[in-house]
């Protein structure tokens, strides 16, 4: 009994002293380090706290809203998160999305665990997308010289077989795929020499030069004048495009819109 | 006279339980970089990420275009449009970073952007070709006078991503610092202690295959969508930028980047990974170490200690020190040293050792209790036949 009078007046000065800087901790984070911020706020508190924008938001946070809707973006990497409510008042809590802190037991245990189980086998989607090393592109024909650059998404420097086989192009143009060749050293070197070639519209097939195809594309050859304004027509449809398009019907869109700046300037 | 007998028995058991260690680290060391031994390294080292404390530096923020921005911001075409891309390291450097890593192929950019001369800018180049002839690509267009940094690692055999390398040599025999190296040493010392092509490396640069240390899974770093990062473009000047002096990554979480990697931590985006490496090598964070040689030392001695007192256990002890104890405590005192000293402890081989030289001692010692059991049964035998003998009436000449 004697050795617990002094050890007690001590340990309740400890605790008041951690419990001080734990508070004072919180404090800080509260102010300093928000997981988020309002974006957007109708009539809505945090605790005492009218909120407003860019006021900090943190996880686990019970928000509540007595009229309008709230937006609020954390830094979990993904968009912005509103919340609507039906009925006022209402509360909402912001969602908790970095890993919770576990004991030491906890994790000892995922530790053993891990050795003692098998690993989960993690799925690889085998399917080529979103890499094409060609689009659809009003290029330029210039002093025998196509420049094939805004056509040519991401191929390696080297030297390359260049196809073009005409979909619509004048009457007098020979018929059949012509072809050359292009040493591919971007930006510098961009050009295919094609000598006998008419504006239209082409199908330009790209392969290397141990034949491998590195697919095809629709392509609007301009002359130099008619470049300018055709460009400009394909780019302005292009960006009339409504987003998030499969890229089936982005392809269909951009072939109309190719054959719609070709037949526009005549 | 007995007790020198009895030392002499305890020395003949210590030197070949010795033997018996020296020769087991021996073949660890010499089995150590085969399959087997790899495998059961790599499974231990994901054991021990799984039981650690998931606490990243908060000085590190990943800035990923989702499959939203993707989508809606670029359109959904790759290579990411270059002015688009632009506006987003613009909208970055708004916010005074300490360093900004650009984890995005520029190769088919025209040029360095000029506006970009002189910022603390690391941009990814990427490498190309088979281990041994491995050649860079182009960055920003074809330049060497940016700030660049390889993001190259390196899957283990069984697919998973482990390991990188600080600085990679390249086939012209140059050594190319890494994106996190880079990123770090701008971060301390601002953009001019951007390193590019190095045809040596001092004593404490590495070419060599280093461990990741995985500091935690994809959402223990702050991470900034491109719809997120847009809202702060009013923010009010007395509010804090939340990438204000921070290391910020700039790289793709989108399906189509095709960017992500399985790792300790199930798939993490080619950033994440990035961002783990930088973490690791800010000062003060600790790096993953091979087992320093004092330590070595210890453990060996800690497998000599052990074996000298199991000889003076009994038999019942001796046996369940070695099946249960030991092995949970050679897990433990491991799993200590990587969660606190981010280090490497392995007494197996000195405690595999032992085992085996206890099961060759009982081995032995039963061989030589059965010799002396049968030698026992055979002079039990004649003792028998010739009381037998002595006992039977003798017909001589009577």
């Amino acid at each position: 009994m004697k050795q617990k009078h002094p050890v007690a007046p001590a340990r309740t000065i400890c605790t008041v002293v951690c419990l001080a800087l734990l508070s004072c901790g919180a404090l800080l984070a509260t102010d300093g380090d928000p997981d988020g911020w309002v974006v957007a706020v109708g009539n809505w508190t945090r605790g005492q706290q009218v909120l407003k924008p860019y006021d900090g938001v943190f996880a686990n946070d019970q928000l509540r809203g007595t009229s309008g809707d709230i937006v609020v973006a954390l830094k979990d990497g993904q968009s912005q998160h509103p919340y609507h409510c039906d009925k006022y008042p209402c509360t909402v809590t912001i969602p908790g999305f970095r890993p919770v802190e576990d004991s030491l037991l906890a994790r000892l245990g995922r530790a053993f665990g891990e050795l003692a189980s098998h690993r989960d086998r993690m799925p690889i989607s085998a399917i080529s997308r979103g890499r094409e090393s060609l689009r659809q592109a009003v290029l330029e024909f210039h002093g025998g010289q196509l420049d094939l650059k805004d056509a040519v998404r991401s191929i390696n420097p080297g030297t390359y077989t260049v196809s073009l086989g005409p979909i619509e192009t004048a009457p007098s143009t020979t018929p059949g795929p012509l072809s050359g060749s292009v040493h591919w050293e971007p930006p510098e070197v961009t050009f295919a020499a094609f000598p006998a070639l008419a504006p239209g519209i082409y199908e330009l097939t790209l392969a290397s030069s141990e034949g491998a195809s590195l697919g095809s594309v629709v392509v609007l050859v301009a002359s130099e004048a008619d470049y300018p304004a055709q460009r400009k027509s394909f780019d302005a449809g292009v960006q009339s495009l409504p987003k998030g398009l499969d890229q089936v019907t982005l392809n269909a869109f951009l072939n109309a819109l190719l054959f719609d700046a070709g037949t526009g300037s005549k | 006279m007995k007790e020198r007998s009895a030392r002499r028995k305890f020395w003949r058991y210590f030197g070949v339980g010795v033997c018996w260690m020296a020769f087991t680290s021996g073949i660890h060391e010499l089995a150590d970089r085969t399959w087997l031994v790899q495998r059961l390294e790599t499974a231990n080292l994901d054991a021990l990420f799984s039981g650690k404390k998931r606490i990243v530096s908060p000085d590190v923020v990943v800035v990923s275009i989702t499959d939203d921005d993707y989508q809606n911001v670029f359109g959904g075409i790759s290579p990411l449009n270059a002015g688009k891309l632009m506006k987003v390291i613009d909208a970055i450097l708004a916010g005074n970073p300490k360093a900004l890593g650009v984890d995005f192929d520029t190769s088919g950019w025209a040029g360095p952007p000029a506006k970009y001369a002189g910022k603390p800018i690391v941009w990814a180049r990427e490498v190309l070709g088979e281990a041994g002839s491995l050649t860079m690509g182009k960055v920003l267009g074809g330049t060497e006078e940016v700030c660049y940094g390889v993001p190259a690692y390196f899957p283990d055999e069984d697919g998973i991503v482990r390991e990188y390398k600080e600085f990679i040599q390249g086939a012209d025999h140059k050594y190319y610092p890494s994106v996190a190296f880079n990123l770090v040493e701008v971060s301390q010392r601002g953009p001019q202690a951007c390193r590019g092509a190095l045809p040596n490396l001092d004593r404490n640069q590495s070419s060599e295959l280093e461990k990741i240390n995985f500091r935690g899974p994809k959402h223990a770093f702050d991470h900034l969508s491109i719809g997120v990062l847009r809202t702060l473009e009013n923010l009010p000047a007395s509010a804090v930028h939340p990438l204000h002096g921070k290391i910020v990554l700039l790289g793709g979480a989108y399906r189509a980047a095709r960017d992500a990697y399985p790792t300790p931590f199930s798939y993490l985006d080619g950033v994440d990974i990035i961002a783990n490496t930088v973490d690791m090598n800010l000062p003060g964070n600790k790096e993953l170490k091979d087992t320093p040689a004092w330590l070595n030392a210890v453990g060996y001695l800690q497998g000599v200690v052990l074996l000298a007192g199991l000889y003076f256990v009994s038999r019942t002890w001796s046996l369940l020190i070695q099946v249960l104890v030991v092995p949970v405590y050679a897990l433990l005192v491991n799993w200590v040293a990587f969660q606190w000293a981010g280090t490497f402890v392995s007494f197996v081989p000195c405690f595999v050792g032992i085992v085996i030289h206890e099961m060759v001692e009982h081995a032995t010692e039963y061989h030589r209790l059965q010799r002396e059991n049968r030698e026992l049964h055979e002079q039990m035998n004649h003792l028998r036949a010739a009381a037998t003998s002595a006992s039977t009436p003798f017909h001589g000449e009577g």
